[in-house]
């Protein structure tokens, strides 16, 4: 392995290795930022790219566009409130408010750091844990996963901040479009009134898109005022005033420990992708906070485990699929593809036979989280700039990259209009104090744990003690009791503290 | 009082709503509706909780609406109307057509005077939504009659 190692390392070096990672980093970044286009997306598009180039410079600019792209959609979540991909939605709840109040750039500071933290976390973890990882993935079935959507669900609850009640409505308004489509077990369609586009289910991208940027995009005009604070860090000229001081970065070391390890671990789940990382760092981070009313209201804590554990997910997710050609999430399936395609096979051959090849794109993914953290740094000052600009120039140029984002996945017509009226789902459930991250992760979560639930039914045929003896799912179980009970007991005592 | 109001409103909403998926769902197969029944009964159970609630005498204490300076209803429906036409005419005329207009249009309704400054930003915006989707990701886009 050391060898192994070392030659890796020496590959990485060369300069058509080093280029491509740049490049594909940037490229990440810049299609991260998009609302729309996804990590995935941008993964299945550069592959055409990559034929050409030799296997390891096409899998490292692969790898980099991925880490790049994880990273780029909080930049938009932060100054926009428009997360560029799934995986930000808990950056935007927390660091746009921080925008608003002139803290922009030293969010951005963070979320860069932090973001390569656990990207190259994870990198370790690939790189050292592999094997012992891969032997606890293939422990996760049908009834392990489907414990782990119920247990991501439970996380409605705590972000329920407002109202349990309209919470939970959120959330089971969201459970019930989820079901639209093609029932996964049976074959019938459901609620799609003969529309072949909603065939597949209602498609996560311009509901996402809808009920954040569209909504957003309304919110700022819908008044002539313009109530950002212009962020101070536009005025200074160095990068020193956007990187996070070590003394206040350690202050978050445990969290961002944890949602590093959280990160991994949900990458190497085979089905299981950044967003829902994000999700269940955030709700754990926030479960276990001394101030919890703070988060979802401008808490640095709160985009830092997010950012975190979507990074973590990178690592994480090529566990499986190098190891045992078992793709973590969508990402690492499309990643798979390009592996194939340079006549790469997952499996022990890519640790014997092409050992230098699979060695090098793991250290690729550590160079990918520096040139991140490095691009992210000196352009965080540019990137800031967005707010000052126009909500009257900005709201329109939104609105056409929602459009475009929300096409770009099917090249569907009906795509653009299923964004708009979630669009203006998300603007009136803003009013009236409705959450509308409830409906997102019931979007994600509700048809993976209908689907596991169906699959774990027919194959113990209809046995449900099996949920109550397999050890991981009596994890999941106390976990998803955990984070239901917990956040309910906090809103009796707070309601009883201010009846008495 | 208003909030409640709209509470209500929506509650009662969507107990309607419960009950038209309800009578949708006898289309499917029974396996096939049991999912979806589960869910609309909890949607229906907690819709009925926000309906009590808003009759109930509030125990917590309103929070103060964080308004933003009073809603111009105009600039919202012009933004609403314009971006449905854009949608429309978008398959019919061609993306790059349509998106020049809808941004000449929005901005200018929004309250940008300047012609410069609008066909600069429009200008520069396309450019840029160009080299990335055409070149770089050649990504498809709606094709219409124009470019």
């Amino acid at each position: 392995m050391y060898t192994n190692f070392l030659a890796g390392i020496l590959l990485v070096l060369q300069v058509n290795n080093m280029v491509a990672i740049i490049v594909g980093t940037i490229l990440g970044i810049l299609i991260g930022v998009l609302p729309g286009l996804s990590a995935t997306m941008s993964v299945a598009l550069l592959i055409p790219i990559t034929f050409k180039m030799d296997p390891l410079s096409g899998l490292c600019m692969l790898g980099a566009v991925y880490c790049g792209a994880v990273y780029g959609g909080s930049i938009s979540a932060i100054l926009l409130r428009t997360p560029g991909t799934t995986a930000s939605i808990c950056t935007a709840w927390d660091g746009y408010p921080l925008t608003k109040k002139g803290r922009g750039g030293e969010v951005l500071g963070y979320t860069a750091v932090c973001s390569a933290i656990g990207g190259i976390f994870s990198v370790f973890c690939l790189l050292f844990l592999a094997p012992p990882l891969a032997e606890f993935s293939l422990k996760f079935g049908p009834p392990e996963r489907f414990l782990l959507a119920i247990f991501g669900l439970t996380i409605i609850v705590n972000l329920s901040s407002g109202s349990l009640v309209k919470g939970l409505i959120s959330g089971f308004f969201g459970l019930l479009l989820a079901t639209v489509g093609m029932d996964q077990g049976f074959g019938a369609l459901r609620y799609t009134f003969g529309q072949i586009s909603l065939f597949e289910g209602i498609p996560m991208l311009p509901a996402l898109i809808g009920l954040f940027s569209i909504s957003q995009a309304f919110t700022l005009i819908e008044s002539k005022s313009h109530d950002y604070i212009v962020d101070d860090f536009i005025n200074r000229s160095n990068v020193k005033s956007i990187v996070p001081k070590l003394n206040k970065l350690k202050k978050y070391w445990k969290s961002i420990l944890k949602s590093s390890i959280i990160g991994v671990i949900v990458g190497i789940i085979p089905g299981a992708g950044a967003s829902i990382a994000s999700y269940i760092a955030y709700n754990e981070t926030k479960r276990v906070s001394k101030h919890p009313e703070k988060f979802g209201k401008g808490s640095m804590e709160g985009v830092i485990v997010s950012e975190t554990a979507n990074n973590a997910v990178t690592g994480g997710s090529l566990i499986p699929m190098l190891t045992l050609g078992i793709p973590g999430n969508a990402v690492t399936a499309v990643f798979l593809g390009g592996l194939l395609i340079h006549g790469l096979i997952p499996g022990p051959a890519l640790f014997t036979k092409h050992a230098s090849i699979t060695y090098g794109l793991m250290i690729s993914l550590f160079f990918s989280n520096i040139a991140f953290l490095f691009f992210g740094l000196i352009c965080a000052r540019y990137f800031i700039k967005i707010t000052k600009i126009s909500n009257n120039i900005l709201v329109p140029l939104i609105i056409v990259l929602s459009v475009t984002g929300s096409y770009a996945m099917r090249s569907v017509i009906f795509d653009m209009y299923l964004m708009f009226a979630f669009g203006l789902l998300g603007y009136f459930m803003e009013k009236y104090e409705f959450p509308a991250a409830p409906i997102v992760l019931a979007l994600i979560l509700g048809p993976m744990a209908e689907a596991e639930l169906s699959r774990s039914l027919t194959i113990f045929r209809g046995n449900i003690s099996l949920f109550f003896i397999r050890p991981i799912c009596l994890v999941f179980i106390a976990l998803s009791i955990i984070s239901f009970a917990i956040p309910i007991i906090r809103i009796i005592k707070s309601n009883k503290k201010y009846t008495s | 009082m208003k909030k409640l109001n709209g509470d209500r409103m929506i509650s009662l909403f969507l107990i309607a709503f419960c009950g038209l998926s309800y009578y949708l769902s006898f289309s499917f197969s029974s396996e096939a509706r049991s999912y979806p029944h589960f869910m609309i009964f909890c949607l229906f159970f907690f819709s009925l909780v926000l309906l009590v609630n808003t009759f109930v005498k509030p125990k917590k204490k309103e929070k103060d609406y964080i308004g933003k300076g009073k809603i111009d209803i105009s600039r919202l429906l012009s933004i609403g109307i314009l971006t449905v036409i854009y949608i429309v005419v978008l398959s019919k005329i061609g993306f790059y057509s349509s998106t020049v207009i809808y941004l000449l249009c929005a901005m200018s309704l929004l309250g940008i005077k300047n012609i410069k400054l609008l066909l600069f930003v429009t200008g520069i915006f396309l450019l840029l939504l160009y080299s990335i989707f055409n070149v770089f990701l050649q990504l498809p886009k709606p094709e219409g009659i124009l470019f």
